[in-house]
């Protein structure tokens, strides 16, 4: 499913923040020995920033937060009793709360044939979340309805932030149906 | 080009303009009008001797004077130029050197006592009327008889031929009486004229200078003056004849230099890029990055606050 909020994440990274932990990123991609990136800077530095911003344009932030929420054990229990019974849907209202997911870019440079070492990011989502309906068919999550957040992403590398970005409110008023049926819940 | 071939012409313009200063030696400097009449100037007489008697009598007339040219032998001067010149007052004598002087006869004492009286000498060109009579020189005047007066400025000179060689000729040959000119003197150009026009200044000058036996080759140039006057613009051809020999040699003996290299480039603004179709080059850097996500947990109240349902 598209992205319908046009949420993207893909203007976090820019080349700045990347020229800024410079040394820091020369030294993780010499840890094998490698000494492409002291001798290529410019051409590694882009290269992971093309990367990087590939991969946080394709992370839908909604689906993100809705991972959140899979993990709460009320849901995990509404899951599961959908999931013995097909065609089953349970409702969860949940009132105003915040919530915070973390994930991690690993964006990783080949020079062919070499690969240098990974680079790990971290992209930490936070919503503050005013209320919001949760659909829960057949075992997962299925849409989200009724919900007004206000997200805020951020990126770091390394325990030291690059860049904050606030998104625009969220405020979806009819289901808005998730991929593939729906987020699976571990039950 | 257009420039350089401009530049030879004016080069061939100073050095024709100058020319003749530099042909002119030390020697010939003091027969200049500048010359002469410094030293005029200065109180002295001029220092003449060995120059073209023409150029010492035109630079006299500009400087003032009236000269009059006489013979006179000098042995340290080629015959044909000017021994020394005497002034006086605003008269000037050019003495012409007629070489060294002829050794004196010594005729047998018979004959000089048999000899007659010598006849009056015979005027080759007679004055005019109205002219005054010339003055007749006596080759061998008799004892007590006073010595012929100086020519006044602007009379006629009549000069005596050296005597004949014994048996050779009349013992007493007609003395040449041609009247000397001036040449640029008015009054005896016109004497001259009236007298025998077919004189011109020239020959007349020359019979002046000469020694009396006739009219007398002007002074032979050097070779430097004929070929100033026969061509006043050799420098120019020798310049340019320098010129295309030095190009020639330049041509075909002087190798040319190494050829300028040096890049140019260009942009192109807006032409189909080619970057996918060039070969991949060996050995140069060809990055690329693939990515992935990990999940690092999230965090959130538990248990998660529901809405009430009064609220909903």
């Amino acid at each position: 499913m598209d992205n319908q909020f046009a949420l993207t994440l893909e203007e976090l990274p820019n080349g700045s923040a990347l020229e800024n932990e410079k040394q820091a990123i020369q030294e993780a991609l010499a840890e094998q020995g490698s000494r492409m990136a002291r001798l290529h800077w410019a051409l590694v530095r882009d290269t992971a920033l093309s990367g990087l911003k590939k991969c946080l344009g394709e992370i839908d932030p909604v689906a993100c937060i809705g991972k959140a929420w899979a993990t709460a054990s009320e849901v995990r229990q509404l899951a599961k009793e959908t999931a013995a019974n097909p065609g089953l849907e349970k409702e969860l209202s949940l009132a105003g709360h915040t919530l915070s997911v973390e994930l991690h870019p690993l964006v990783t440079i080949h020079c062919d044939p070499i690969a240098l070492p990974t680079l790990r990011f971290t992209l930490k989502l936070d919503a503050a979340i005013e209320c919001a309906v949760l659909i829960i068919r057949d075992g997962k999550l299925a849409a989200i309805e009724a919900a007004q957040m206000r997200p805020s992403a951020t990126l770091s590398y390394a325990e030291r932030e690059l860049k904050t970005l606030g998104l625009k409110p969220i405020d979806i008023s009819r289901p808005y149906e998730l991929a593939d049926g729906g987020l699976a819940i571990m039950t | 080009m257009l420039r350089r071939a401009a530049f030879l012409l004016l080069t061939c313009w100073v050095v024709c303009n100058a020319g003749a200063a530099p042909a002119q030696s030390a020697a010939q400097d003091k027969c200049s009008y500048r010359a002469i009449a410094m030293a005029i100037r200065a109180g002295q007489t001029p220092d003449v001797s060995g120059c073209n008697p023409i150029i010492v009598f035109r630079n006299l007339q500009e400087a003032g004077f009236r000269p009059v040219p006489a013979a006179a032998a000098d042995a340290n001067v080629e015959r044909g130029l000017v021994s020394h010149i005497a002034i006086q007052d605003r008269a000037a004598t050019i003495y012409v050197s007629t070489g060294a002087p002829p050794p004196p006869p010594t005729p047998p004492a018979r004959e000089q006592e048999a000899a007659p009286t010598p006849p009056p000498p015979v005027i080759a060109n007679p004055a005019p009327a109205g002219v005054p009579p010339p003055v007749v020189a006596d080759p061998a005047p008799a004892p007590g008889t006073p010595p012929a007066p100086q020519p006044a400025p602007g009379e006629p000179i009549v000069s005596a031929p050296p005597p004949p060689a014994p048996g050779i000729g009349p013992a007493n040959p007609p003395l040449d009486t041609t009247p000397i000119v001036n040449p640029g003197d008015p009054a005896l150009t016109n004497e001259v004229d009236g007298a025998n026009p077919a004189v011109d200044d020239s020959e007349a000058a020359t019979n002046a200078v000469g020694d009396g036996a006739g009219a007398q080759p002007p002074p032979r140039p050097t070779w430097f003056e004929r070929l100033l006057d026969m061509a006043p613009w050799w420098p120019i051809a020798a310049i340019l004849s320098f010129g295309a020999i030095a190009y020639a040699i330049r041509k075909w003996w002087v190798p040319p230099p190494p050829p300028t290299l040096y890049p140019t480039w260009d942009v192109d603004p807006g032409g189909a890029s080619i970057a996918g179709k060039l070969p991949t080059i060996p050995g140069w850097p060809s990055f690329s990055a693939r990515t992935a996500i990990e999940w690092g947990g999230a965090s959130l109240p538990d248990p998660l606050p529901q809405a009430e349902e009064e609220n909903g």
